[in-house]
């Protein structure tokens, strides 16, 4: 049975937003069948304004849906930011990390929770997603360069604590090549689709070799794809003084997001589901995440 | 007039004869004060030193290991000669001008030529009976030290060299593993063909050493890496069977669990997961795996109240994969120290 229109409204007036709402995966139960997407639309990096749901055009495994905009005020994000801090989280790299955050924090509304997480070879919990942007400011202010990195653990971390049901951004700061996780890539894509959470990643292009015998990082991050399959993206900036314009531009999309409500079609099977977005005219890029997963009971 | 001339070139000679062998009297001085336990004034004294000078000593010491090599039954004019000392001394002495680095991440220091003269050293203890046991823990205690500075050609190096003169080392075999994982961990050119040789390498530590947890640990992480999901599966449970350090054991819990989660296997995962946490309750990377493996099974909330729970502890987390990672690097300053002692005389 699908939740009507009016029951689903009257969820959110009631303050159950948060419970109600699953955005990109769409929440598949014997109650609920209404699914959102998080969607960007820029043109030559500048965002789109003004959309109308009509505008676009939602195939779910390429099946047309029929797409409403969603009340995007309504709907409060939560806002990971998972940052190295690693060893070579140099004194210039804090503090334009110190800087973006507050950009970041500036940009946000204030129903927006904001958690921070430290990782190197440890991963912690430096404040809880909260409302509290002093708490948030000194935390990241906090920032302590130690040990290796393990940003793939620390990503499936992110993507662990994620709330499933609500609006999650997880803005990944590293400047390293994964050098102690325990999961791999693959881990992470596998983690990533079974995630209603869109990913940014930011890091600084390596100049150098990390170690002798090794040899130099390439342009793209092993992270980019699966960036982007959340609907988010890589920001590669090319210097540490060029961190902030890339946490400057993150900043920038918030608050020109759309959000596309559809109800799938038919009983939805276990396994991946392709999301295509585009609009119907023009040619603005669109960015929206490639799909979302069904759980399988089976697979206990 | 003549005779005063003959005074003066005969003055003129001996002082530079006194000079010459001033050298080599300077460095045997500093390497019996080495051996005597003035370690630090020891490695103090050698800086200064010109390359002459002690080449001049460990020629003569090299031949006469090569001459007592011939003669079996020669009296031993070594006996009391500070040749650990000097491979030692050496040793301290690059320790000094290339420090190891304090921070991961950074550009390590490779070793100089004082680590190439300890190496010439090391070869000459290893072909005396008496000082073949330190000869052979001085490249294993070398080859993880160039490991853990991911000095990988050196650390190759070390462990081949080692290897000459003890075929069959269980730890150097498995220092050399464990470098060629770590070289394709690191992305080192051709990571299979690296994995393939670690294999090969551990594989052999295995044979030689069925007791051995590490080996099995490493082969089965190594198999993993390699998609031998089935072989690594069975190394890792045989690790399992071997049982023995709290540590080793965690590990092999860990991955076999990441093997099971990329086999498909997300509830066998979890299992061994589980199995992990029960020796390092709160290991940040079994809770991580754990996490990953009760996703794969939809369980997103159970997830999730781990892993903000793992996050959360105030308490310090050790984990053994840390260590993994790091590769016996506690290990180095252990052995180095009780060698430096092995060195007195």
């Amino acid at each position: 049975m699908r939740l009507a229109p009016a029951l689903l409204a009257a969820a959110l007036v009631a303050g159950g937003a948060s419970l109600a709402f699953a955005q990109a995966v769409p929440q598949f139960s014997s109650d609920v069948g209404v699914a959102y997407v998080d969607v960007f639309v820029s043109d030559h990096e500048r965002p789109v304004p003004g959309l109308h749901g009509h505008d676009f055009e939602l195939r779910d495994d390429g099946v047309p849906q029929r797409v409403e905009l969603a009340e995007i005020d309504a709907m409060p994000v939560q806002v990971l930011l998972v940052f190295d801090s690693s060893n070579s989280l140099t004194g210039e790299k804090r503090a334009a990390l110190r800087v973006a955050g507050d950009l970041l924090l500036a940009a946000l509304r204030p129903v927006d929770e904001v958690g921070v997480i430290a990782f190197s070879d440890d991963i912690r919990w430096l404040a809880r997603p909260t409302l509290d942007r002093r708490a948030v400011h000194e935390a990241i202010a906090s920032l302590q360069p130690v040990g290796a990195t393990a940003v793939y653990d620390a990503l499936a971390a992110a993507l662990a604590v994620a709330d499933p049901r609500g609006r999650t951004l997880v803005i990944l700061f590293t400047d390293e090549v994964d050098n102690s996780s325990l999961l791999d890539a693959t881990d992470l894509r596998a983690a990533a689709v079974r995630s209603s959470a869109l990913v940014h990643l930011v890091t600084v292009r390596r100049r150098g070799p990390f170690v002798p015998n090794t040899r130099v990082q390439p342009d793209s991050h092993p992270l980019q794809e699966i960036a982007e399959l959340t609907g988010g993206r890589a920001w590669i900036a090319d210097s540490v003084a060029n961190l902030t314009a890339a946490f400057t531009r993150i900043a920038a999309t918030f608050a020109t997001r759309y959000v596309l409500r559809y109800e799938p079609a038919g009983e939805p099977t276990p396994g991946w589901h392709r999301l295509e977005v585009k609009l119907r005219k023009g040619k603005a890029k669109v960015q929206a995440r490639r799909g979302y997963w069904v759980p399988d009971p089976a697979v206990r | 007039m003549m005779r005063l001339v003959w005074v003066a070139v005969l003055a003129l000679a001996s002082a530079r004869a006194a000079q010459v062998d001033d050298g080599p009297a300077r460095y045997l001085g500093a390497l019996r004060a080495y051996a005597s336990g003035e370690r630090e004034a020891a490695v103090a004294r050698v800086g200064p030193l010109a390359w002459e000078e002690m080449d001049a000593a460990f020629g003569r010491f090299r031949s006469e290991v090569n001459r007592a090599g011939r003669c079996r039954t020669c009296p031993d004019t070594l006996a009391n000669e500070p040749i650990r000392a000097a491979a030692m001394l050496h040793l301290d002495r690059d320790l000094v001008e290339n420090p190891p680095h304090q921070d991961v991440e950074q550009p390590p220091p490779c070793g100089g030529r004082h680590a190439r003269r300890a190496l010439e050293y090391a070869e000459l203890l290893a072909l005396r009976e008496r000082t073949r046991e330190f000869a052979r823990r001085f490249y294993v205690a070398m080859t993880w030290r160039a490991e853990w500075d991911a000095c990988l050609f050196q650390a190759v190096g070390w462990a081949r060299t080692g290897l000459v003169a003890f075929p069959d080392d269980p730890d150097l075999l498995l220092a050399l593993g464990v470098t060629h994982e770590k070289a394709a961990r690191l992305g080192g050119k051709d990571p299979g063909r690296l994995l393939r040789e670690a294999r090969r390498h551990l594989a052999r530590v295995v044979a030689v050493d069925p007791g051995r947890l590490s080996a099995r640990v490493h082969l089965g992480r190594v198999l993993w890496r390699l998609g031998q999901l089935d072989e690594a599966r069975r190394t890792l449970e045989a690790a399992v069977e071997v049982g023995g350090g709290g540590e080793g054991l965690y590990l092999a819990h860990v991955f076999l669990g990441h093997v099971h989660g990329r086999a498909g296997r997300p509830a066998a995962a979890a299992d061994a997961f589980r199995r992990a946490l029960a020796i390092a309750a709160d290991g940040p990377v079994a809770t991580i795996g754990l996490a990953h493996a009760l996703r794969q099974q939809g369980d997103l909330d159970g997830a999730a109240r781990i892993v903000d729970r793992a996050l959360g502890s105030e308490t310090a987390r050790f984990d053994p994969y840390r260590d993994y990672n790091a590769d016996n690097a506690r290990d180095v300053a252990r052995l180095f120290d009780a060698l430096r002692e092995e060195a007195r005389q």
